[in-house]
């Protein structure tokens, strides 16, 4: 790519190198001389490359040279040394009360500890060009949780995963925007409990507790990402919506019944048959929207809201609805530490046969973010 | 029928694209590789140029009786010549590869490898070759940048630099890669893929019990047209069966399928092809479930990437101790293993690459030749 008379070229992986080469030629008694100046992952060197003048006695002939024997050799020279990264990571740990009345506040022996891990493979993020072509996989966000067994025993997974797209980026390093948009294929569960003896949909957890479960695969993803670097200080938006198929959700009508009524369940159920599981498969439309203003003073404030939409494969008159709405205030002990608190309120309204249903809950999160 | 005839595409896609003839393809009319045994103990170049390695290319001659100290070529001509070196007991092929680049430089690349191992031997002569020709045709560090580009054998490029005035580069030393094939990736990919869901289908035996309640077709022939015509099918297995298990086992595929150097379309292909496995042989007895193939396969592959790249990231970013290697090997267990294949069945070999001043050398062969 040539951009401001200067050549560009990108190859995105999982390690790389920045490059910025400066190139003059001067002329003296039969031979040229080139000065290679190279910025190698913010390192600054040069080098003279002096070549005769019959070998390169035409202009063609000089700029191939010089791009393929100069250049190369003068990269070559600088080594295998750091390379630049594409990833960033947050590690998380903290903990988290969920209740479906107001006693969701922390309080001694109740909630669970949980750990979090996000990972974001982003290699075109320091490319600072007008418009870079993205494609397959060159932009990965994955994130995961999981937390220890005493009240509801949570995990929870999340991967948006670029097909093809676009990032723009205008302004300087420290001072700009960017915006990144294209096609996704996303994969989302969210489950209490691994195993299956604490699931089953005669458990005592439907009795005692709201509960929804789902496994989501986005097959059309389209996603939005916009940022603004001000410095330190990021302001960023994320959209997201999609539609995918799912194992799940469950059905707030189907908790707790007795082995009578299991008979009369609707036929979309295929898993009442035999292991007896509270789910359906499902057409799924998911929407995620969240807005973010990073290191404001020394303060991260974040709100976001997600909704699913779940209608089942095997047709009958019933959907399920999950909306979440939450908000965070983080406070940064030190550059990547952060200290936050997150509410989150949890909405589900089932319906079937043109009955409905509505549970709701809340959840107060408390934790630690180490940025990587 | 029509997800036989998809396996088939997908089969086809897979095993496509073998090893070109790199002879056949780089060699001009103006380039002639001569061949050259310097000890009759060790004619190695001539029996491969016997049994038709160099692929029965005009442009490449044996001649046995070339003057072995005369190293000034004509224009775009190459010479590889090859020396016996005895390493202990160890009998080891040198082979010294010379051509002129554009740039008028005369460049010879030299490397050894152990003569019984031909693989090695074989895969090097390939290579370096190519790497020559190239170097003929455009620069040496042309060739050295498409080269590693194209192939990823390079491992390691050190620049050495003619000490008068530090700014010129007088060689390369080089790590190269031996590689494998796509053949053997394909083989090796497939053995490790069926050798995980014979273990899946072994726990699946082990548990009959809670497994036969889904059973539909036994092991007759008048069962296999029924189980082909039925289709896909939704299944009634457990939520965690149909999500996490089936998710991790796509992944686990599609690892194996990245470990072996696929892409990321060829190893979701990889990944439908072991859920079509798992599916059809595995399950036999039970209709073949579709939520279990879309989860395994696209599933598997979202996973398996996502956990691929945590796995990259901790080798980089975490210290290269005991517990960033456990983590590595848990989020790909399969990367990790079969580059511990690699380094079992491949070596590295180790090549330099000197620039010689034509000046320089016409003063060394005046002196031989006086």
């Amino acid at each position: 790519m040539i951009d401001n008379d200067q050549v560009k070229a990108f190859r995105l992986g999982s390690r790389y190198d920045e490059i910025i080469l400066v190139i003059e030629a001067d002329y003296y008694t039969g031979y040229y001389f080139f000065t290679v100046s190279i910025n190698k992952n913010g390192k600054q060197t040069s080098h003279v490359f002096n070549l005769r003048e019959e070998i390169v006695n035409d202009d063609n002939k000089l700029r191939d040279i010089t791009l393929s024997a100069v250049v190369p050799a003068a990269v070559l020279r600088e080594g295998i040394g750091d390379f630049r990264k594409a990833y960033t990571s947050i590690f998380s740990f903290g903990y988290s009360r969920t209740s479906d009345d107001r006693n969701f506040y922390p309080a001694y022996g109740k909630g669970n500890i949980h750990l979090a891990w996000q990972l974001v493979y982003d290699p075109s993020a320091r490319i600072l060009l007008p418009e870079t072509s993205l494609s397959l996989g060159d932009y990965l966000s994955f994130s995961a949780y999981l937390d220890s067994a005493d009240e509801i025993h949570e995990n929870f997974f999340n991967i948006d995963f670029l097909i093809f797209g676009k990032s723009k980026y205008t302004g300087a390093a420290d001072h700009g925007t960017r915006f990144i948009y294209g096609f996704f294929n996303g994969l989302e569960y969210f489950r209490p409990g691994f195993s299956d003896s604490t699931v089953k949909w005669d458990h005592e957890i439907y009795h005692t507790r709201p509960y929804i479960q789902y496994a989501i695969w986005r097959a059309l993803q389209w996603n939005m990402m916009f940022s603004r670097i001000d410095g330190s200080r990021i302001l960023s938006a994320e959209l997201m919506f999609g539609a995918g198929m799912g194992v799940g959700p469950s059905s707030l009508f189907y908790s707790g019944l007795t082995e009578e009524e299991e008979k009369n369940m609707s036929h979309a159920f295929r898993s009442i048959k035999y292991r007896k599981q509270n789910y359906y498969f499902s057409y799924t439309v998911p929407v995620r929207i969240s807005l973010c203003a990073d290191h404001v003073k020394d303060f991260r404030f974040e709100v976001g809201y997600n909704y699913y939409f779940f209608y089942p494969v095997l047709t009958d008159n019933l959907y399920d609805m999950l909306n979440i709405i939450k908000g965070s205030i983080g406070y940064y002990l030190s550059y990547d530490v952060l200290l936050s608190l997150q509410y989150e309120h949890w909405m589900i309204k089932s319906m079937l046969h043109n009955q409905h249903m509505y549970r709701h809950w809340n959840r107060l999160i408390i934790e630690f973010k180490n940025y990587f | 029928m029509k997800l036989r005839f998809i396996f088939i595409l997908v089969t086809v896609f897979l095993i496509a694209g073998t090893d070109g003839n790199i002879f056949a393809e780089e060699l001009t009319d103006l380039s002639k590789l001569i061949l050259n045994d310097c000890d009759a103990g060790m004619p190695v170049l001539k029996k491969l140029f016997d049994s038709g390695f160099f692929a029965g290319n005009k442009l490449i001659e044996y001649n046995p009786t070339i003057d072995k100290n005369n190293n000034i070529l004509k224009e775009k001509d190459l010479i590889l010549i090859s020396r016996q070196k005895k390493i202990g007991k160890d009998e080891h092929a040198l082979f010294n590869l010379n051509l002129v680049d554009p740039l008028k430089q005369n460049i010879i690349i030299e490397w050894e490898i152990p003569t019984g191992d031909t693989f090695r031997l074989n895969k090097s002569l390939k290579s370096m070759t190519g790497f020559a020709l190239n170097a003929n045709k455009y620069t040496v560090p042309d060739a050295l940048v498409s080269t590693a580009e194209l192939s990823n054998d390079i491992r390691e490029i050190s620049a050495v630099y003619k000490e008068e005035d530090g700014a010129v580069v007088g060689g390369y030393n080089l790590k190269v890669h031996t590689g494998f094939s796509q053949t053997h990736r394909f083989f090796r990919t497939l053995g490790e893929l069926t050798f995980l869901t014979g273990l899946g289908v072994a726990n699946y035996w082990i548990n009959k019990d809670a497994n036969m309640e889904d059973w539909r077709y036994r092991y007759t022939w008048d069962d296999v047209w029924p189980r082909i015509r039925d289709g896909w099918s939704y299944d009634t297995n457990a939520f965690r069966t149909n999500t996490l298990y089936h998710i991790y086992a796509g992944a686990i595929y599609y690892q194996i399928a990245r470990a072996n150097e696929y892409g990321i379309l060829a190893s979701t292909a990889w990944a439908f092809a072991g859920s079509f496995i798992w599916e059809y042989i595995g399950e036999w007895r039970e209709q073949t479930s579709a939520n279990d193939m879309v989860f395994t396969t696209i599933g598997g592959a979202l996973m398996g990437e996502a956990l691929r790249q945590s796995s990259i990231y901790v080798t980089q970013c975490m210290p290269n101790n005991v517990y960033g290697k456990i983590v590595s090997f848990i989020l790909d267990p399969m990367l990790v293993i079969n580059r511990a294949i690699d380094r079992a069945l491949d070596g590295d070999y180790r090549v330099t690459i000197v620039f010689v001043n034509p000046a320089a050398q016409a003063l060394i062969d005046k002196a031989k030749k006086n």
